[in-house]
């Protein structure tokens, strides 16, 4: 916390407008919540839109400073990540106006750039060899569209838990109200919800797969080296693959197969996040940079 | 029929991951019982098969039995992640128990992913899968994804059975020039002591690493006076006129000047109590070296390469044969500092002069090159280079007549060899060395130069385009000025990077400083009490690239040309090559990696199939 706010003094100005804009714009979306005024709503969406734009502009900055893309370190990557799970949103806006959802995904990009405060480093740090392919942009990019997907199914999942009944158009109590404004005046089953976006998620997980490994044959020799960020997507995969399967038994679909899908990821983010403090760390080809 | 529960499949197949850690250490201890357990397994099975074959097809093809086995399986690959893989058993024992360790090696621990346990557990979700997949029969469009998806499991397992059964790993070391038709097998990245060989060869022939581009940059460090450690750094880029700002020292650093071979230059200029100087270049092929002449002891000459020549340079041209003896002859300058006064002598041998209020000092003797002869403890000269050139002075008090003697050093003048020189005063000796037998050049402001060889003119000619051209090189008289002194300028010598020097403008609290710092002698500057650090380095000083330069030799004759990068291996005859290490302290050394896989497009073949299942299935409801 201290680190956080230390840091907040020394980074990029833009960084920091950004988080500001983030910040409204998961205000007004909150508010809207409570609120059918359109305008809010609308006002609220274009903000988030600068402030995509602005996350946008942030990446592409960087790249030119570096001349590389810009995903070596954690500062880098993570500013990238609260850019997918914001694309993920806003394309799924195009055609359910989920407000909670909306809310829920900017507090996830807030936390990513906040976290991105804490690592903050300034410091460019050239490509080894091994990051100089022409796998590495797709690589990258597919996994964290993937993750962009697999947070915003993070935030549908838990807000499953709390509404987990179909909500249905015709209620007319005060609290049903609230729901159908908060997702959007559809009938919306958000277990449905979920599914889709790990289904979203997991076909990027897979076409990640899929380019680590032919990259890794040509870089390495081998196209899987039990590295531990290896070893973790493969955790995250099979969490998520006995999700599809606890799905299709009876009983076992809605509640305890959304757990599943939020333990999928606390793994992604851990795969992410947290293979520095693993005993096999040192192995590992795929740690971030710059602490 | 009642359908079993989800606990049943969890139990039932965990029993058999216990029964498999018991193969496991069987297999680890007793060969013989483990083939015996895996007897009884298979006798088991056979049990319950003829007991009621649809209950055990049922059981196997069971999607909550899927369920189970990928649990398991999670399980088992997050203690991979947890307890480390195949290193030495000295660093197993520095992080565990002797115990532990024994335990780990029990189970296999320390190579999970290629334990027999872990081997069986994927074995049986092949298994189960199989089992679903024959369930689903016969095909339909509508079940395209769902074959592919599971077949898919198959076929990545499939290829890295092949890849582990039929693959081979393998490492050349190589030196430039060397060709190689085989190779060391590897296991994990040990040697083996086992050869593989090829039936064509590959040679080296040429390495290189690229590095970077320099990249200098000003590194700021900065502390809390409560600290004891600097934190993270932040650096500026090394570039004439950015500013910048350092929010954590509250501060302003500007870049003033960098300069990549950093050197001061003496700049001849205009001097109302100047004297007489010339601004000269030696120029010779691709290379030229500017230098000042001034009228005046010790400023006065130039020895030209190889001791070819001496140049002296006289504003006006001696006229007499004993000017010109004057002008060239060698000369012991003295400076002498005492308490009262301070006074330069162009001294000569065996002359008495004035030094201070009680004494006067004679010039005894002239070494060019002063040693000591280890026999006889006396003081000679290591031959005629005036390589250590020493005087020996010796102080006679005014009043008393009494003598002390001392050796003063041209190259040391804090050192002296002999008794101390009186009355606090210390002295200086410049030695201005003469040249015998060789031509001596005496150029004059209007272009005149005499050559002259042993006080004796050879003959007298004019500059010509202001120079005397000596064939290899010339000497080119630049510019002469009556009355002149010089002024030091920080120049960059080259574009090579010689010796980064950064001059730098530090604005804290109102108050500027400037500073200047090298990157040579990497030493901090430390400003503000200790808390904040400046240093000049450069960023870029890891590899770029590593390149080997391969030929394929096949029958005598090369066949292929391939530069070898990482993430660019060479193909041929089955093998991929990698540029996998290299010597820091060798640059004709290339480590390169071999791999033969016949597994792989296999395992491709697979995640092609998984991806576009997943696809079909899920999108296309197929």
């Amino acid at each position: 916390m201290i680190t956080l706010i230390e840091n907040f003094s020394r980074i990029n100005t833009l960084l920091a407008a950004l988080i500001w804009v983030y910040f409204i714009a998961f205000v007004i979306y909150t508010v809207s919540l409570f609120s059918k005024s359109k305008g809010l709503y609308t006002f609220g969406r274009l903000t988030l839109f600068i402030g995509f734009l602005i996350n946008g502009y942030l990446i592409i900055q960087r790249w030119m400073e570096a001349g590389r893309p810009p995903f070596k370190t954690f500062y880098e990557s993570l500013i990238f990540a609260s850019f997918c799970i914001i694309l993920v949103y806003l394309v799924i806006e195009l055609f359910r106006k989920v407000k909670i959802v909306g809310a829920a995904s900017i507090l996830m990009a807030l936390g990513s750039l906040l976290f991105a405060v804490v690592k903050v480093d300034v410091e460019i740090i050239n490509l080894p060899p091994a990051l100089q392919s022409g796998w590495f942009i797709p690589h990258v990019v597919i996994y964290f569209v993937g993750y962009g997907a697999l947070a915003v199914s993070f935030a549908t999942g838990v807000l499953y838990l709390f509404f987990p009944d179909k909500i249905e158009l015709k209620g007319d109590s005060a609290w049903s109200n609230f729901l159908i404004n908060a997702l959007g005046g559809e009938v919306i089953d958000l277990e449905e919800f979920t599914h889709q976006l790990i289904v979203v998620g997991f076909t990027f997980l897979n076409l990640g797969l899929l380019t680590g490994s032919l990259w890794a044959k040509f870089a390495w020799g081998d196209y899987w080296f039990w590295d531990p960020k290896e070893n973790w997507s493969l955790i995250t995969w099979l969490i998520y693959i006995t999700y599809f399967h606890l799905r299709y038994i009876k009983g076992w679909r809605g509640r305890k197969a959304v757990i599943f899908a939020i333990i999928g990821f606390l793994a992604v983010v851990f795969t992410y996040l947290g293979m520095s403090v693993l005993p096999t760390a040192s192995m590992s080809e795929h740690v971030y940079t710059g602490s | 029929m009642r359908k079993k529960s989800l606990g049943f499949y969890f139990l039932t197949s965990g029993i058999l991951v216990l029964y498999f850690f018991v193969l496991q250490v069987l297999y680890n201890t007793n060969k013989s019982v483990y083939y015996a357990g895996i007897g009884l397994l298979i006798a088991v099975f056979g049990y319950f098969v003829f007991k009621d074959s649809k209950k055990v097809w049922e059981y196997l093809s069971s999607i909550k039995l899927a369920v189970s086995i990928l649990v398991y399986l999670a399980i088992a690959t997050i203690i991979g992640t947890l307890v480390l893989q195949n290193v030495e058993p000295a660093r197993y024992l520095q992080h565990y128990s002797e115990s532990f360790y024994k335990f780990i090696k029990l189970l296999s621990l320390d190579d999970t992913y290629h334990s027999i346990w872990f081997m069986f557990l994927v074995g049986l979700l092949n298994i189960n899968l199989l089992f679903c997949t024959f369930e689903k029969l016969p095909f339909k469009k509508n079940k395209t994804g769902f074959f592919l998806i599971h077949l898919s499991i198959f076929f990545i397992v499939l290829g890295g059975t092949i890849s582990a059964k039929y693959g081979i790993k393998g490492y050349m070391h190589f030196h430039v020039g060397e060709t190689h038709n085989d190779f060391n097998l590897t296991k994990y990245n040990t040697m083996l002591d086992k050869k593989k060989n090829l039936d064509f060869g590959v040679r080296l022939d040429k390495f290189e690493v690229e590095y970077y581009p320099p990249d200098y940059r000003v590194y700021v460090y900065t502390r809390k006076s409560t600290d004891r450690d600097f934190g993270k750094p932040y650096s500026f880029k090394a570039e004439d006129g950015k500013e910048y700002k350092v929010r954590e020292a509250n501060a302003k650093l500007k870049i003033e000047k960098f300069f990549r071979d950093y050197k001061q230059q003496e700049i001849l200029k205009h001097d109302e109590n100047g004297v007489p100087g010339a601004e000269v270049l030696l120029k010779s092929e691709g290379n030229t070296i500017s230098g000042l002449f001034f009228d005046t002891a010790g400023r006065d000459r130039f020895f030209l390469p190889n001791g070819e020549g001496l140049v002296v340079f006289k504003w006006e041209k001696p006229k007499t044969k004993k000017d010109i003896d004057e002008s060239i002859r060698e000369k012991f300058i003295l400076t002498v500092t005492c308490p009262e006064d301070n006074k330069t002598i162009d001294v000569k041998l065996h002359k008495r002069y004035d030094f201070s209020s009680n004494y006067i000092v004679e010039v005894d003797d002239f070494v060019p090159s002063f040693s000591i002869d280890t026999k006889t403890g006396k003081v000679v000269s290591n031959g005629d280079n005036p390589d250590n050139p020493a005087l020996h002075l010796i102080f006679i008090n005014k009043k008393t007549g009494e003598k002390t003697d001392h050796w003063t050093f041209q190259n040391f003048p804090e050192f002296s060899h002999g008794k101390k020189i009186p009355d606090g005063c210390s002295v200086k000796f410049l030695y201005i060395p003469t040249l015998k037998d060789k031509p001596i050049y005496i150029v004059s402001h209007d272009g005149t130069v005499l050559e002259v060889v042993n006080s004796k003119i050879k003959r007298e000619f004019q500059l010509k385009d202001n120079a005397i051209d000596f064939g290899k090189y010339k000497i080119v008289f630049k510019r002469f000025e009556p009355k002149a002194t010089f002024e030091l300028k920080e120049i960059s010598a080259s574009d090579k990077f010689n010796n980064p020097v950064v001059k730098v403008i530090w604005e804290q609290n109102g108050n500027k400083k400037e500073l200047e710092f090298s990157a040579k002698d990497k030493k901090a500057t430390f400003l503000n009490n200790g808390k904040v650090a400046l240093l000049l380095r450069d960023k870029n000083t890891d590899p770029k690239a590593y390149r080997s330069y391969v030929s394929v030799i096949k029958d005598g004759k090369v066949v292929k040309k391939h530069v070898i990068e990482v993430n660019n291996p060479l193909v041929y005859g089955g093998y991929y090559f990698y540029q996998s290490n290299y010597d820091p302290k060798d640059p004709n050394y290339s480590g390169i990696s071999v791999a033969k896989d016949p597994g792989v497009y296999i395992v491709y073949l697979g995640f092609f199939m998984l991806t576009l299942g997943g696809i079909l299935r899920f999108y296309f409801k197929m």
